[in-house]
């Protein structure tokens, strides 16, 4: 299990990540993180929503409506020019904190 | 058994009462709840219980509510990199918005630009021609250390001030006070001058000191200004006067010859004095070589300007006291004290320190502010007035999100648009009034050439128009609350349309005040002109004579008098209404004894009187039958008065102690200065020494035949110095030029504010009438009259010009009743002009008004209610 904490920090670079794939829908993105992770990252599903949303707002994604299979109506999520952007900062921020951690972590050399 | 659709159907009923999710947002959920449940189902749950599972438990769907309440709330902050902009954010939409009004209020806008643009160009005239003649003589280097010696004298029992000083005063204020750097004389004469086959009479010849180029700043471009005057045979010309006589020779050292007789050495040459100076000469010769040592000497004549250059930092008041005490010792017989007046102060100000032209500076200064208010009154009550029309606009602007300030910049930016454009005309205005400017004031206005200082003015004005014009509108309109103004329309009458209603009685007032103005100033001028000075100005004609005329003056005047309609011919030494000649110490048998009085002074001949219709009321005039009347006087009515003698005729009387004589007449009065200055007592004598002029009466309808035996004789008698002549009417309109100039000037200002204020009335009625269109239809449909519909249409308008008439009476008597006592001789206040005023403004407003009213009352019922 992973924080809550860590979850929420680590939502938005995760979504970004997904959405560089192509638009997609809010179930649809739920169920690729959980494959992702193999179930270790778990999140209250629906509270992806407000995530998206906040990020709407934030203007790294654009939302449009489309009529899907079976005439149900479901909110395509589409990453943005600044929300590329942001994704590459996010990026260079995990990648420098896993660094971190990854010379931290190196096995002792052994002593011969 | 178990509904799926049942139960989300309730399940959405619980979100929908949650105040922080749009139904989108449960839209989406609902999605997702369908997607989760299907997917359970196919891993084998039964449906009820993937339902559940899907849903949630009640924590997290409260917890999740709170996310949406978070994610509403969020406010994102300005994005930190905007597009590099000159104007703030929204502006071009804003500007955009009013070009559109523009378009579509044609007549609105026209009217608001117009009243603008007519504005901006009277104040900016205004201020021009205020600015410049504020600035005059200020380019002097030392300017602030200069000043001009002013004198207080009293004549017969008037106290009198002049500028005219004694010769010897000037070097006894250099030998004397230590405050004084410099003192320089300034004398004004006239001379023949000629340089080879050219000759000019020079009307505009200054005799100075040697200092006067060290005093005063006037660049020159040949010569030394220490050095230029120091020769007794020295003359200092400028730039264009040297052009006239030498072309493209150096003019220095040639030697120009004044009257035929006295020889001048070029020393010198000045740069063309500037307009706005008031010592604007073409030639400047020593005042050593033009006056005899006599008159240099003399502290009883006072024919020149005395300037004086003050040590920096001298207290005139403390230096004025010394002048006096001196000018006493010299001139015991007379009580005269002496005053220091700011060489910038001698333009505007009188030697009294009256407000000779600043008066004038001061009341169009005003006019212009008047013109500017009523032109900002029309934009403020038109843009209000049309705020219904807005109101929807705001409303909405205001429910997707506007900001108030936001809205109050939109509106600037339409009160800038305006004023903008409206100085884009103002521009093309004053570029085509250039000419009349120039024409009227004698003022050069290039547009072009303007100093910094006059485009920092224009700026100001423009920028002070669209800021006073836009800012109510602006505050106004975006005050509406949204949900009145989208249900109602409309701003409910109230506040807003009694401030209206006060900005139309101030316009109405400020016309009504300058249309009194006005009616003053032209009566005054009328009467000036009209009035019966006591002598008859009619069909007379002077001319200066020469030393050669002055000479065989006798011979010349016997030719003209061969003439059949040269009626009369006689001397003098100043044009009649402009005697400026004073004689001091005046003593008469049965005199008290005490200080020495003055008398006005008018050398005549025997033929004056009767040429100028002096009317005797005692005694009789002079004649050549009594050789004794050469020491003989004639004294006016007032001198008689001041004097206190009950029998005048036969009394010895002298001017000096040399000239014995007795008194033979009184004449009546007549005003033989200006209309400016009160009535003194004057002596006339036959004073052959100062006869410097001669004046012809012709008659009227042999005027051409005059002139062509006038002519013939001046030639004769005065070979080489130019005809000219002037009659003595035309004269007159010269010495009052700047209050006709002052009349003309405020009759086209007063015009255009009249102009301005119409427009504003004709917009605001338009808008009334239209805002009735309706209730006019019922009316006339319910057998309204047009005259009735008139009226209610124009009433209010009438009630207004009422009140406005209550504001601008009292401010009016109390503004033209000062502007009055500058003149000694006035017409008084009186009511008809008032009325007239008013009846005047009533008549304009009324049909500004009924013009819009007439056509609403005419229009047809049908038109107005078919719609609704």
């Amino acid at each position: 299990m992973i924080e809550k904490a860590l979850v929420a920090a680590s939502s938005k670079p995760i979504i970004l990540s997904i959405l560089l794939g192509g638009e997609d829908y809010g179930y649809q993105i739920i169920q690729k993180v959980k494959e992702i992770s193999g179930g270790s990252l778990e999140w209250s599903d629906k509270m992806l929503y407000p995530v998206l949303h906040r990020m709407e707002k934030e203007e790294f994604l654009i939302s449009q409506w489309k009529m899907g299979e079976g005439g149900r109506l479901r909110r395509y999520y589409r990453i943005t020019e600044k929300g590329r952007r942001e994704l590459d900062s996010e990026r260079r921020q995990w990648q420098s904190v896993t660094k971190a951690l990854a010379q931290l972590w190196k096995p002792l050399p052994s002593l011969d | 058994m178990f509904d799926l659709e049942k139960a989300i159907r309730e399940w959405k009923k619980t979100l929908f009462r949650s105040q922080n999710m749009e139904d989108a947002d449960v839209v989406e959920l609902e999605s997702h709840v369908r997607d989760e449940t299907a997917r359970l189902i196919k891993e084998g749950y039964s449906e009820e219980a993937a339902f559940r599972k899907a849903i949630e438990d009640p924590a997290s769907a409260a917890a999740l509510d709170t996310e949406y309440a978070k994610v509403r709330r969020l406010r994102i902050r300005q994005p930190a990199w905007h597009p590099a902009r000159l104007l703030p954010s929204f502006a071009w939409s804003h500007l955009k918005i009013a070009f559109r009004k523009m378009r579509k209020q044609k007549t609105y806008s026209f009217i608001n630009t117009i009243g603008l643009a007519l504005g901006i160009t009277c104040s900016f005239l205004i201020f021009f021609w205020a600015m410049d003649e504020l600035g005059y003589n200020r380019f002097h280097d030392k300017a602030d250390q200069l000043f001009r010696v002013n004198k207080t004298y009293k004549i017969g029992s008037e106290t009198e001030y002049n500028p005219m000083t004694p010769f010897p005063l000037a070097p006894a204020l250099r030998e004397n006070f230590a405050e004084v750097i410099d003192a320089t004389r300034f004398h004004r004469i006239r001379a023949l001058v000629s340089f080879r086959d050219k000759v000019f009479y020079e009307r505009r010849v200054g005799a100075v000191d040697s200092s006067f180029f060290t005093a005063f700043t006037f660049p020159f471009v040949k010569g030394n200004p220490e050095a230029a005057l120091t020769e007794p045979d020295s003359v200092v010309l400028t730039e264009s006067t040297a052009a006239k006589y030498f072309g493209e020779e150096d003019p220095e050292g040639k030697t120009l010859t004044f009257d035929h007789n006295q020889s001048f050495t070029v020393k010198g040459v000045i740069r063309d004095i500037p307009s706005n100076s008031d010592l604007r000469y073409d030639l400047f010769v020593p005042v050593l070589a033009v006056h005899d040592q006599e008159l240099l000497g003399s502290w009883k004549d006072h024919y020149a300007m005395t300037f004086v250059l003050l040590q920096d930092g001298t207290v005139p008041a403390e230096v004025e006291k010394k002048l006096s005490v001196l000018m006493q010792e010299r001139l015991p017989e007379e009580k005269i004290s002496l005053a220091l007046q700011p060489l910038s102060d001698i333009h505007l100000y009188s030697s009294d320190g009256s407000e000779e032209g600043m008066k004038y500076v001061r009341a169009f200064s005003l006019v212009a502010i008047f013109i500017l208010v009523i032109a900002c009154i029309n934009y403020i009550n038109l843009s209000t007035a049309r705020s219904e029309t807005r109101a929807r606009e705001v409303g909405l602007r205001k429910v997707v999100g506007a900001r108030r300030i936001q809205i109050v910049w939109q509106f600037f930016a339409e009160s800038v648009l305006f004023t903008m454009i409206a100085l884009g005309a103002a521009l093309v205005l004053i570029q085509m009034l250039q000419g009349v400017f120039h024409d009227l004031t004698g003022k050069t206005l290039v547009l072009t050439e303007l100093k910094s200082e006059f485009i920092a003015g224009l700026l100001m004005i423009a920028g002070f128009t669209g800021l006073a014009s836009g800012i109510y509108p602006a505050l106004v309109l975006s005050s509406f609350k949204p949900v009145q103004a989208l249900r109602d329309g409309l701003d409910r009458p109230g506040r807003k349309a009694y401030f209206r209603k006060t900005l139309v009685v101030i316009q109405v007032s400020l016309s009504i005040m300058l249309l009194i103005g006005m009616g003053v100033i032209e009566q005054q001028l009328r009467y000036i002109r009209a009035r019966d000075l006591g002598f008859d100005k009619d069909n007379v004609l002077f001319m200066r004579m020469a030393d050669d005329l002055k000479e065989n003056y006798e011979a010349f005047r016997l030719e003209l008098l061969q003439n059949p309609d040269v009626t009369a011919v006689a001397r003098t030494m100043q044009p009649p209404g402009e005697m400026t000649a004073i004689v001091r110490g005046v003593r008469w048998a049965g005199m008290e004894a005490g200080e020495g009085v003055a008398f006005g002074f008018i050398p005549v001949d025997y033929d004056t009187l009767d040429l100028l219709n002096l009317k005797i009321v005692l005694g009789r005039k002079f004649s050549r039958e009594f050789p004794a009347d050469e020491s003989n006087y004639i004294l006016n009515e007032r001198a008689v008065e001041v004097m206190n003698l009950d029998d005048p005729i036969g009394r010895p009387f002298s001017l000096r102690e040399d000239s014995q004589g007795t008194i033979i007449g009184v004449v009546k009065n007549f005003h033989s200065m200006p209309l400016n200055f009160g009535l003194e007592p004057v002596v006339l004598t036959l004073a052959p020494d100062y006869y410097n002029m001669f004046l012809v009466k012709i008659r009227p309808e042999g005027r051409r035949n005059a002139f062509r035996g006038l002519e013939t004789a001046w030639k004769k008698f005065s070979p080489g110095f130019p005809f000219e002549y002037q009659f003595l009417d035309e004269r007159f309109r010269f010495y009052y030029s700047q209050e006709i100039l002052a009349g003309k000037l405020f009759r086209y200002f007063v015009l255009i504010a009249v102009v301005i204020s119409c427009l504003g009335l004709l917009g605001l009625s338009a808008f009334v009438a239209e805002q009735k269109t309706k209730e006019i239809g019922i009316r006339k449909t319910l057998g309204a009259s047009v005259p009735g519909i008139v009226l209610l249409l124009t009433k209010q308008f009438l009630l207004w010009v009422l009140l406005s008439n209550f504001i601008a009476w009292p401010v009016a008597y109390v503004a033209m009743r000062n502007w009055l006592n500058n003149f000694p001789f006035r017409i008084s206040l009186g009511l008809p002009l008032f009325l007239l005023s008013a009846a005047a403004a009533l008549a304009i407003t009324m049909f500004t008004v009924s013009f819009q009213a007439v056509k609403a009352a005419l229009a047809n019922p049908v038109d107005s209610l078919r719609y609704e």
